[in-house]
């Protein structure tokens, strides 16, 4: 995620304003006036270069909130090692602030950075529109005295514990017990603290992803210790996102691990171990008491501590469980214009429903300021580039102290004399802190100064600030890939910070490789492409509409191709979502709003001949009922929706009585007599999927069959329903429906994947439903009027060939694959491809919305440039040493080389624009032929020679020394 | 595998490959997979040259397992310090190695050529033991081809020569033209290209080139004067 | 040999209807967490552990309900109901099958706690007070255990802890709750 944070650091169309709080928000949509509290940090910011020398020095120690509160941490200090802005701020417990002692810090700061006399600063700011992305807070376990948090010493959250495994926490990525500093070797998980619970302390709703979240702490774990023995103990496990059911088998399949269906009692801590009992309970063992080395709290997600007060501030409304209420057809628009959710404060979500529900928020705000875009945005500009291709490389050396990170283990003034034995290094110098802004202007300087066309930076990862330095060199007029950075500090200093001679003597190797490199580096220009406004959507269901409608509506040509006659897709069968949404009005106003507005084509009955093309350049030849068309467009959206399985178990098909729940739904809303005067009506749950033809959760059916139920409970009170489950998976606010059903005396009876339900037709006419029920491993059966399957949710039958078309991939399950399943949930690692809705991964209606105007957001992102640049690092290839084996082409999944036709026999030929850097196709290549630039043979071949070779100058003088 | 052999060639005692988890590649090409089959051919070569395989050494890890990484690499310090400096623990001495690794880049291109298929093939874990076998690459070694011009069938219809990748055909007008075999790569580009009725290019296996024919006595017999000769 | 499936028919929401009438606890929200039973300081002892009572309850299966042990071995302590997730009084749900049951007839399958139960609420409507000994006396009559507690017995009363006569005290006040309330229970 940092360099994510860099990203937005560095924007020039983003400020940030850190330890900063809205006192109040006036105005409307469009026109807000917002009044700001800039809390004081005591460090002036601009010039504060995170160098950490006075965390070093300050004599005061309290628990550190990151590390939650495990370990100390000092009064001044960072928050943590990837903050945005890299800046300190001094806490509360500063002897100064308190007793106005002390003012360490203030002497040894070598930038007169601290400034103890800061005050509260206001800020008035005239805005658009408000986004509120104000996340969740962990559950606080101590407001239920039962789990014993803060009383034994070996109960920790789930959050305490996520610090222990991080490389960061309290004990450097080790996992140890607070009490005697040993590894635990027996952990057991309790899910749902403070979730599903009707009782007051604690939320009703399901938290969504602590399930999964212990599976990974666990796999974890065994990563540490693989002879760990890990419990996972819950009421269902809620394993329904992408992946997520595989994600769970593999956890399960573990050596040592045990999932468990039981809450549990926390017992007693032993004195001398401190080890923690608990009691639990199943069919087949009775009451067991277990003792554990540690336990931990899968804590649930809750809104801010102070949501009520921000709901004030903001002037929005809250929902009964306090998060942010929204308008079910819009789960990003609060109850004022204007202000905006994304993420947590929606409800308890994963980090990719966050992330395109960012996006999609913020192309609401698109739509919403489309009048005023671009007018305030700044660009950077640049000196015309020198052209140094000829010239003799002349190299700066450029090492940095890092404040004392680096100089603290190796001598720079040492290290500084040296690189001034390296070949056409003509200016060697020190710097306190090359990021900081008035070195990075020296560079400049002597850039131009000394009239150097290379430039070494012996400092930090090129990860953290590599485009930092990219750009001074653009600033001076040099092509800004003559830059390299040699990483003296994560890869030096930072590791061998016992061994200073050998840091050195390392430091100037790694300096060495990185001289040797850079001579041979060559200019690269990144390609600008122009950008086609216009954007695809394949498939008109609710997904592809609302896209198509955020982007029309800032002001883009959008063609939309369904391949039915009429759209709507899957919602044209569900009448009502479980929060009370009108489907079929919603399903009629969209379609109205695509008709009627003049930006949107929209093509029936369509098919896709043909797609070519690249990012902001794509030709898609369609077949409908206008006729064949061809269609440039910048973007395209893949919103192709899902279908139903259709059943071959449970007499599906053979007897009318058998229906799926989409099916169910139909009769419920048609009032078919047959069902809704049903006595006895069951529900199979998990049919056709979570098994080995599908081995994935179908996300949505536990909550139809819910909703369901309540339909029929509301016209036939007296019908007995039984839903038959091995897991339920009303996740989030669905699990207050959940209960509902309960309350309506709807039945749930477990069954396991090893006894199946058997469904026989009896000669009167009713389905005699037996299966084993685990609660009381009992045999039931039930003579029943209706048996209503949960029918899976599978890809639609046009994925493979649509996938095929845009070149993007699919993942095991046959859905499409996204770029990133957490943080790039709907862009394909195709460029300029996107997709939403149950194309993605089954889901709901809101969540599909959601997705789709994220996918809008991205492709407005695209399309309201005019140039897209593709990176200047892309493969060449040199057709005289090309033997036309193909062997690269069969590499590359993204469709950047093919093979052509030439006199000189079959050649490799590249689409630069598609190439994404990775250097695959080199290692295929049998006679070097292609060639990765920045990255080439000769640029790498260099290092490791100046590597070796300078060694054995080294030996060879300790030999004669 | 030319950097890791380069590095060997310049007498580093061991060669580290820090890699992403399989399926965990931030490009759709999941090159690590093709990564860890050229380290498993590797290291059969190494067996192969007499070098200990355990001085290669590839590790999957991703950017927030810093104690992987730490354990890691302190225990293949231990590992190549046990092993002693290269060559050492092997009984080879540095020109022995360097001459043996010299042989093996030269045949670089030929053994990527030939292990293509099984280079790209995405494996499980449970499939790295034997994918490769000594057998396989001592066969790949011996069997390794010369390619040789025939100069009583050469034409110097400069084919070849304007099709070779390395550009190791030394080729003139109405001259026999010549395999530099210090540049040759053994791809079969030319046995490939040389026009059929001429066919003037064989596979040697098993046995040395012929030496070229001398400067100066490179004139091709025209097949339309040996007709005429006939 | 394997048992015939329980069948669930039409009535099967009878049991929570009437635990919900006469106790006024809606069982319908369990959802089989296991909670209750983890909790209860005597589920080790149980056939049917409470959340699989309240399970039997919620499908109908009175006979098995019926035939379980489960309510009468329960202490009352009210760990499961304090600790319910969803704030069903499981102690009392329990308590009500017990009430059904002495109501219908029904054969408790640990009958000593009935007996015990019939002994105490007898001898409070008789004296208005708990009169220990003559209690224990008709809880001997009922069981036919005369030898059991009896070195116990011997010991309290050595110690005072009982006294040899009854004392009356409010008899016919409490009396007379006891006849009201029978009058109001008559269906």
């Amino acid at each position: 995620m940092a360099p994510k944070l860099v990203e937005v650091g560095r924007h020039p169309n983003i400020e940030v304003l850190s330890y900063t709080e809205v006192k109040s928000v006036e105005g409307e949509a469009g026109n807000f006036t917002v009044l700001l509290n800039k809390k004081p940090r005591y460090i002036n910011e601009d010039k504060c270069t995170g160098c950490n020398t006075c965390v070093e020095y300050c004599p005061v120690n309290f628990p550190d909130p990151y590390n939650q509160e495990i370990s100390p941490n000092k009064a001044v200090h960072i928050y943590f090692a990837q903050a945005i802005p890299l800046v300190a701020y001094i806490d509360e417990s500063c002897l100064y602030l308190k007793e106005k002692k002390c003012r360490i810090c203030e002497n040894v700061c070598k930038n007169n950075a601290i400034d103890l006399k800061q005050e509260t600063e206001r800020i008035e700011i005239n805005i658009g529109a408000i986004i509120l992305a104000l996340g969740i807070e962990p559950y606080d376990a101590r407001l239920k005295a039962e789990y014993r948090y803060g009383q034994y010493g070996n109960v920790v959250t789930s959050m305490d514990y996520e610090r222990l495994l991080c490389s960061t926490g309290p004990y450097g990525g080790e996992i140890l017990r607070k009490t005697d500093l040993k590894h635990p070797h027996k952990i057991a998980w309790i899910s749902c603290v403070g979730s599903r619970q009707a009782a007051e302390g604690a939320n009703s709703y399901c938290s969504g992803v602590c399930c999964t979240y212990a599976q990974k702490q666990v796999i974890l774990t065994k990563d540490h210790d693989a002879e760990a023995e890990c419990v996972i103990f819950h009421n269902d496990i809620r394993s329904f996102g992408k992946d997520f059911e595989r994600f769970y088998q593999r956890t399960e399949n573990l050596p040592g691990v045990r999932f468990v269906k039981s809450y549990v009692t926390i017992g007693k801590e032993f004195p001398e171990t401190r080890n923690v009992t608990i009691k639990y309970w199943t069919p087949e063992d009775g009451i067991i008491e277990e003792s554990f080395d540690m336990v931990v709290l899968s804590v649930g997600l809750t809104p801010p501590v102070n949501v009520k007060n921000i709901a004030n501030t903001f002037g929005i409304e809250l929902s009964n469980h306090d998060f942010a209420k929204l308008d079910t057809a819009n789960p990003m628009q609060t109850t004022r214009p204007g202000i905006f959710v994304s993420g947590g404060l929606q409800g308890p979500l994963d980090i990719p429903e966050s992330v395109f529900s960012a996006s999609g928020a913020s192309s609401q705000i698109g739509e919403l300021l489309n009048f005023r875009r671009g007018k305030l945005s700044r660009e950077r500009t640049y000196p015309v580039e020198k052209d140094v291709f000829k010239e003799e490389p002349r190299i700066g050396i450029f090492v940095c102290h890092c404040g004392a990170n680096i100089s603290r283990v190796v001598n720079v003034p040492d290290t500084v004399e040296y690189c001034k034995t390296l070949p056409y290094v003509v200016h060697s110098q020190q710097q306190i802190f090359s990021c900081a802004t008035n070195s990075a202007k020296e560079i400049t300087d002597m850039i131009k100064e000394k009239g150097l066309n290379r430039v070494v930076v012996a400092a930090c990862s090129p990860r953290t600030l590599e485009p930092l330095f990219r750009d001074t060199l653009r600033e001076a007029g040099i092509n800004q890939y003559y830059l390299e950075m040699a990483n003296i500090r994560e890869h030096d200093s930072w590791v061998h910070s016992k061994e200073m001679d050998h840091a050195l003597a390392k430091a100037k190797d790694i300096i060495r490789m990185s001289v040797a490199r850079v001579a041979q580096l060559e200019p690269l220009q990144e390609y600008d492409l122009p950008v086609n406004k216009a954007a695809l959507i394949v498939g008109g269901g609710v997904a592809g509409m609302t896209a198509a409608l955020s982007i029309a509506n800032q002001k883009h040509e959008v063609y939309l191709i369904e391949k039915e006659k009429d759209l709507g897709g899957t919602a044209r069968n569900v009448y009502s979502t479980l929060d009370g949404m009108d489907v079929q009005a919603h399903l009629h106003e969209l379609i109205r709003k695509i008709y009627a507005h003049p930006l949107i084509h929209v093509y029936h009955k369509a098919t896709i001949t043909r797609a070519d093309g690249y990012i902001g350049n794509f030709v898609t030849t369609v077949k409908s009922d206008r006729g064949e068309t061809e269609i440039k467009h910048g973007a395209a959206v893949l919103a192709i929706g899902a279908d139903v399985y259709t059943p071959t178990e449970y007499l599906y098909g053979r007897r009318e009585a058998v229906v799926t729940q989409l099916e169910l739904e139909d009769r419920i809303a048609k009032r078919d007599q047959k069902v809704v005067n049903a006595r006895n009506l069951v529900m199979i749950q998990c049919v056709g999927c979570r098994n080995e033809d599908r081995n994935y959760c179908s996300r949505v059916c536990c909550s139809e069959s819910v909703k369901n139920a309540l339909a029929l409970k509301k016209s036939n009170p007296k019908m007995n329903i039984y839903v038959l489950y091995r897991d339920i998976r009303t996740y989030g606010f669905n699990e207050d429906y959940y209960r509902e059903a309960r309350g309506k005396s709807v039945r749930f009876i477990r069954y396991i994947p090893e006894e199946q339900p058997v469904v026989e037709a009896t000669g009167s006419g009713s389905l005699r439903v037996t299966v084993t029920d685990q609660t009381l491993q009992k045999k039931v059966s039930i003579d029943a009027d209706v048996l209503s399957l949960a029918a899976a949710v599978i890809p639609s039958k046009s994925t493979k060939e649509i996938a095929g078309l845009f070149k993007v991939t699919l993942s095991p399950d046959g859905y499409f694959k996204e770029a990133h399943v957490k943080l790039r949930p709907v862009d394909f690692a195709t460029d300029g491809v996107y997709l939403c809705g149950m194309a993605h991964y089954p889901k709901f209606i809101q969540e599909t919305i959601n997705q789709a105007y994220g996918a809008a957001g991205r492709v407005l992102a695209l399309l309201s440039h005019d140039l897209v640049t593709a990176s200047g690092s892309v493969c060449v290839i040199n057709e005289k040493a090309c033997m036309g084996c193909g062997a690269c082409v069969e590499v590359c999944n993204y469709g950047a080389l093919n093979l052509k036709d030439s006199k000189l026999g079959k050649k490799a030929a590249i689409n630069p624009v598609l190439c994404k850097g990775d250097g695959l196709c080199n290692t295929m290549c049998p006679t070097g032929a292609i060639s990765l630039k920045h990255f080439t043979d000769a640029e790498i071949i260099s290092e490791i020679d100046a590597l070796t070779n300078g060694e054995q100058e080294a030996v060879k003088q300790s030999a004669a020394a | 595998m030319a950097h890791v052999l380069r590095a060997f060639s310049n007498g580093m005692d061991g060669v580290f490959i820090g890699a992403c988890h399989l399926d965990e590649c931030n490009y759709v090409t999941h090159g690590n997979f093709i990564a860890k089959n050229m380290v498993l051919l590797f290291k059969k070569i190494m067996e192969h040259i007499g070098l200990h395989p355990e001085r290669l050494r590839m590790q999957f890890m991703s950017g927030a397992e810093a104690n992987v990484f730490v354990e890691s690499t302190n225990s293949f310090i231990k590992t190549i310090k046990e092993l002693g400096p290269l060559g050492k623990n092997e009984g080879l001495d540095e020109k022995d190695i360097r001459s043996k690794l010299a042989q093996v880049e030269k045949l670089v291109p030929y053994i990527k050529i030939t292990t293509k298929e099984k280079l790209k093939k995405r494996l499980n874990p449970d499939e790295y033991e034997g994918y490769f076998t000594r057998d396989e690459i001592a066969k790949l070694f011996d069997e390794a081809p010369s390619y040789y011009i025939q100069p009583d069938k050469c034409q110097a219809c400069m084919t070849c020569a304007r099709r070779c990748p390395v550009e190791a055909i030394i080729s003139a007008k109405k001259e026999v033209h010549v395999i530099d075999q210090e540049k040759c790569i053994k791809c079969g580009t030319c046995i490939e290209v040389c026009p059929a009725n001429f066919s003037a290019i064989t596979k040697i296996v098993g046995h040395p080139v012929p030496p070229p024919p001398p400067e100066g006595q490179r004139a091709i017999v025209k097949k339309s004067n040996e007709k005429e000769a006939a | 040999m394997t048992e015939a499936a329980i069948n669930l028919d039409e009535s099967s929401l009878k049991l929570t209807d009437l635990v919900s009438a006469v106790g006024g606890v809606d069982v319908s929200y369990c959802y089989q967490c296991g909670k209750c039973a983890t909790g209860c300081p005597v589920a080790y002892e149980m056939d049917l552990v409470p959340t699989q009572l309240i399970h039997a309850i919620q499908l109908g299966v009175t006979d098995l309900v019926y035939k379980s042990k489960t309510m009468w071995l329960c202490a009352g302590c009210l760990t499961c109901t304090t600790r319910c997730p969803q704030e069903i009084d499981i102690a009392e749900a329990l308590s009500t099958i017990k009430i059904l049951m002495a109501r219908e007839g029904g054969t408790p399958q640990v009958p000593d706690v009935l007996k015990f139960n019939r002994s105490f609420v007898q001898n409070l409507n008789w004296f208005g007070r708990i009169y220990e000994l003559g209690m224990v006396g008709m809880l001997k009559l009922r069981t036919g255990k005369f030898a059991q507690d009896m070195a116990m017995g011997m010991k309290m009363l050595k110690k005072d802890k009982f006294h040899l006569l009854p004392r009356i005290r409010g008899g016919s006040a409490v009396h007379q709750i006891f006849k009201r309330v029978k009058k109001q229970e008559k269906p």
